[in-house]
């Protein structure tokens, strides 16, 4: 074995192009994180994350300057690369990037009036304390951290929604987030007094179930293969995932009867579940080999997973945040750091995991911090010179980064299926109304096969699959002609833009202003404007009104982040 | 039932529909993009055999020890007789007792073989012929069928990939190719049509104003793959909902007794029904799914259960196919990920076993009652082992497509349809 059988077999698979691809040489070579070819021992797999963090380094490239460390090792990643970063983003944009970012929904006309009367300067910044203080803060996070772990509503010896409930309210204290892993693994009891124990328990305590969601959700590796042979393309063998499985050999779900007070009186016996653990029945093997002084079942899983210097957790969940927010991550897929898949800025990889550390893993001050970095706040849009060319067609050299890796602009992205349905509630007044719809935080997981949700693509919970980018034509279809927008555009009196325009007394040209803040985030072009005048001349007539909410849903514009 | 909206619209012929609807002069699109007409143009033109393909899937690894390759007596072979078949020398199941009296049209294949254990990777593998990557999609044999094809549904309205229970990605293919996906063939029409009460010309309006409205956005992220799949999906989503062309999904079109046939309690049967219905529009690859063959507990119970679902469905798919006419220019296969071990656990269940699977292929450039391969009582392949490759290098020969072929990725990056160099058609079922 060893690298030159890999390679061999790298070859006869004819994959080498894709090897290519992914394996950019990284320019910062500063910190040998990660190895190139296949390594041969155990123990020299990803450095631990270090005591001391990278110092950010001095940059200056032309006009751009760093709003924050972010910027300081994005921006000289650039310089040394030529690469000029694109322009920010007009305050219009990212009120609704953020929005959609942090808590999941289009920002509504009102808060957009606050926030333009606050001073140009401090504006983004107290954009994203609002954000962050939100309610939906916690529920959008939740549909984040539920997809990941699959979170499933209706689970065999499980209270309703527990999960999600128990993921809901850590997010919502801001709980430290390896607090919070720490006790999805470790709880044990009563299912009833102890709602953490569902995390396990949707699982029914399944050891290489276990093991599979665990490693890929905080160590961003995939040991799927190697439950049944050494992985072909990685570090990990067999050996490695019998050693991780092995922590769940002394756990098991023990059942017991209760009895229960029925309404008239009378007592009845119901069957309950608790998890039980007898540590020194496991024998489980860490995959860096790290061992823990708490033996060898979940509570030294969860010890090893989450201490400090564990190389995957924190790059792990802080790589997560930044895939979300930038559309792409420093390790890109997310789920997927391997020997064959280095970051593309491995220092500030570093340097964002050890603030989330010393932070005690505070997860809003990790996303206060990416969104207020000029490489957040960069445009979208494709500089007027580059439009005209059409796509460009220099041929890459092998040692060009993937476009986009450099972070020089953010990418447009597909909103998630939740961002979709929850703004477009938002946005007509059915958000709180509960009726006929509800929010997606409502809406117990997975959704059934046929719903918006799952047409637009929400996770079906049983596997792991980050959201799907492409679109399909069901989508479409359920956009233009299906029950669910076709409902939610009525013109009723509770309509937030009949409301605010009572309460601004807004003519019909004002109030197709505020259709466009409140639904496309910015003011209609004076193109726009005009056909959308023509067509709801007097205003008068209720379906016209309809039918531009309708028109600007079915827009790319609201169904990209820009 | 009809509302007035709905008849005109019924009535309109497909230019009027498309000037009318896309605002727009002959027939260019609705975004500007794509000439509809070229939606699904063709690409490649060789000698014609079927036209069309069924890919019938069995999800979860069927047991082909208590299916196609049964081993009566057996220590291994499970309580399940088998019965004799209108092939020749072919037995299978006793409970397939309908597809043994079609077995004269059909072929088996009992040797495929290949080494992946586990589902997603051997059903990504069994449809794109790559094993997955982290890093990209590949495309399915659908969409390079869809691609390859020399043409497109005669409706050229309809997408050219159908897939009816699975989903999948575009691939490198991109979203031209990808298939069109319906979770449940009962409700194939669902949003094909305008909401009720719009009124077409209300629904054309709207149209018009989102074409205007939506140049802005368009205009500032010109090199976007993920715009130009927006835009092509509302191309071909608005070019579907033409009545001619949706009423294809509607299976109460067809006679109660036929509908019976393919079992009204099963989607499944449902869905061969609409793939019927499809490839009968031209069509050119529909898959429909069945699922549930993971069978590692009460394998007989569920194998028994599967059957019939399958045995009406298969066999009444072949009969209609054939008093239609279009057996002849349709390859139908059936397959699955993997096969399911010899050893019966201890509850009554077989594991997952790519060692040895079987195959059923017929219709359209394949011979009939043909047994391709051999196995030791189903444990091992003992004679002509097919690969992945070696089926789809036979699927692309029997609808005239070069599986030596490359085709390429938005960058540029080219993808032989067929990766195995040593892969080869089945000669005895090509000719």
């Amino acid at each position: 074995m060893g690298g030159k059988c890999a390679g061999l077999l790298w070859a006869g698979l004819g994959i080498v192009l894709v090897f290519v691809v992914i394996a950019i040489p990284f320019a910062n070579a500063g910190t040998p994180d990660f190895s190139h070819s296949r390594p041969k021992g155990a123990r020299q797999r990803l450095d631990p994350l270090p005591d001391e963090r990278p110092i950010p380094p001095k940059v200056r490239f032309g006009v751009f300057r760093p709003f924050n460390e972010i910027d300081q090792f994005v921006l000289k990643r650039l310089q040394d690369e030529k690469v000029r970063p694109k322009k920010l983003c007009n305050d219009w944009d990212f009120a609704r990037r953020s929005s959609l970012d942090i808590v999941g929904i289009i920002p509504n006309v009102e808060d957009l009036d606050r926030y333009f009367r606050w001073k140009p300067k401090e504006r983004r910044a107290k954009w994203v304390e609002l954000l962050l203080d939100q309610k939906q803060y916690a529920d959008h996070w939740t549909t984040f951290w539920g997809d990941l772990l699959r979170e499933r509503g209706r689970a065999r010896g499980v209270p309703l929604n527990a999960l999600k409930n128990v993921l809901r309210q850590n997010l919502n204290e801001n709980r430290p987030f390896d607090d919070w892993v720490r006790e999805l693994i470790t709880a044990e009891g009563p299912v009833e007094e102890n709602l953490a124990t569902s995390f396990i328990m949707q699982d029914r305590v399944h050891a290489n179930t276990l093991t599979v969601s665990i490693s890929e959700v905080f160590l961003g590796v995939q040991l799927r293969c190697a439950e049944c042979h050494d992985h072909p393309f990685d570090w990990w063998t067999q050996k490695d995932f019998q050693g991780m499985a092995s922590f769940w050999s002394g756990t098991r779900i023990a059942r017991y009867m209760e009895e229960q007070l029925t309404e008239n009186g009378e007592t009845r016996r119901v069957q309950r579940f608790e998890v039980v653990t007898k540590p020194e029945r496991s024998r489980g093997v860490f995959l860096t080999g790290t061992r823990s002084n708490m033996g060898s079942g979940p509570q030294a899983l969860a010890d090893l997973i989450t201490r400090r210097d564990n190389p995957f957790f924190a790059r792990v969940a802080v790589n997560r945040l930044w895939e979300k927010l930038m559309g792409r991550g420093l390790v890109n897929p997310s789920s997927n750091f391997s020997a064959l898949n280095p970051p593309s800025h491995p220092e500030l990889l570093d340097w964002l995991a050890i603030e989330f550390a010393d932070s005690g893993y505070d997860l809003k001050h990790m996303l206060r911090l990416i969104a207020n970095s000029r490489t957040y706040q960069q445009t979208s849009i494709e500089p007027k010179k580059r439009r005209s060319r059409g796509p460009v067609k220099k041929t890459p050299e092998e040692n060009d980064p993937v476009e986009g890796s450099l972070f020089e602009g953010v990418v447009l992205r597909r909103m998630t299926a939740e961002q979709i349905y929850d703004s477009i509630l938002a946005a007509t007044g059915h958000y709180h109304t509960g009726r006929p719809f509800r929010p997606s935080i409502e809406i117990t997981y997975p959704p059934p096969p046929r719903s918006f949700l799952r047409t637009f693509g929400a996770s079906d919970r049983q596997t792991i699959r980050p959201p799907p980018q492409n679109g399909s034509i069901q989508q479409t279809l359920t956009l233009l002609n299906g029950r669910f927008l076709n409902q939610t555009v009525r013109w009723h009196s509770n309509h937030p833009l009949q409301q605010w325009s009572q309460v601004n007394g807004l003519n019909v040209g004002e109030m197709v202003d505020a259709l466009f803040y409140q639904i496309l985030t910015r003011p209609p072009t004076k193109n726009e404007r005009r056909a959308a005048l023509r067509y709801v001349g007097d205003g008068s007539f209720d379906g016209a009104w309809e039918d531009l909410q309708w028109t600007l849903f079915n827009s790319s514009e609201f169904q990209f982040i820009r | 039932m009809d509302c007035v909206g709905c008849e005109s619209y019924r009535q309109m012929t497909r230019r009027q529909w498309l000037q009318s609807t896309l605002g727009a002069a002959g027939g260019a699109s609705f975004l500007g993009l794509l000439d509809p007409a070229l939606l699904y143009a063709a690409v490649r033109n060789e000698n014609r055999t079927a036209d069309s393909v069924i890919l019938l899937w069995m999800g979860g690894g069927m047991s082909h020890l208590d299916t196609f390759d049964p081993q009566p007596g057996a220590e291994h072979g499970g309580p399940f007789e088998s019965i004799e078949t209108t092939a020749d020398g072919i037995y299978i199941s006793q409970h397939l007792p309908q597809l043994a009296r079609q077995f004269k049209h059909l072929s088996v294949i009992r040797s495929m073989t290949s080494n992946e254990f586990d589902h997603s990777r051997a059903t990504y593998q069994m449809h794109t012929g790559y094993v997955p990557i982290a890093s990209m999609q590949h495309s399915t044999m659908g969409s390079i069928v869809a691609k390859c094809k020399s043409h497109g549904p005669r409706d050229k309205n309809l997408p050219p990939y159908v897939s009816i229970g699975q989903d999948w990605a575009a691939g490198y293919l991109g979203p031209k190719y990808a298939p069109y996906y319906i979770g449940n063939a009962l409700f194939g029409d669902a949003n094909l049509r305008m909401p009720g009460g719009l009124g077409d010309r209300r629904f054309r309006s709207r149209l018009k104003l989102l074409r205007e409205i939506d140049r802005t956005f368009r205009n500032k992220h010109p090199r976007s793959d993920a715009l130009e799949a927006y835009a092509e999906h509302y191309n071909a989503a608005l070019l579907m909902m033409r009545p001619k062309t949706a009423r294809v999904f509607d299976l109460d079109e067809e006679p109660m007794e036929v509908r019976e046939a393919y079992g009204t309690d099963s989607v499944f049967g449902q869905g061969c029904l609409l793939a019927r219905r499809l490839v009968q529009k031209g069509v050119l690859f529909v898959e429909v799914s069945l699922g549930g063959w993971d069978t590692h507990s009460n394998n007989f119970e569920t194998v028994q259960q599967k059957s019939r679902e399958l045995d009406t469905a298969f066999s009444t798919l072949i009969q209609d196919l054939r008093r239609k006419g279009l057996y002849d220019r349709t390859m139908v296969l059936l397959t699955s990920e993997f096969g399911r071990t010899p050893r019966i656990n201890e509850r009554q269940g077989r594991d997952h076993f790519p060692g040895v699977w079987s195959s059923v292929i017929g219709g359209g450039g394949i011979q009939p009652e043909i047994v391709v391969g051999e196995t030791d009582g189903g444990r091992a392949v003992t004679d002509r082992p097919v690969r992945v490759g070696d089926l789809h290098a036979t699927l692309c020969k029997a609808v005239g497509i070069d599986y030596t072929q490359s085709n390429y990725s938005s960058d540029k990056r080219p993808f032989r349809i067929v990766k195995d160099l040593e892969a080869r058609p089945i000669k005895e079922l090509i000719g």
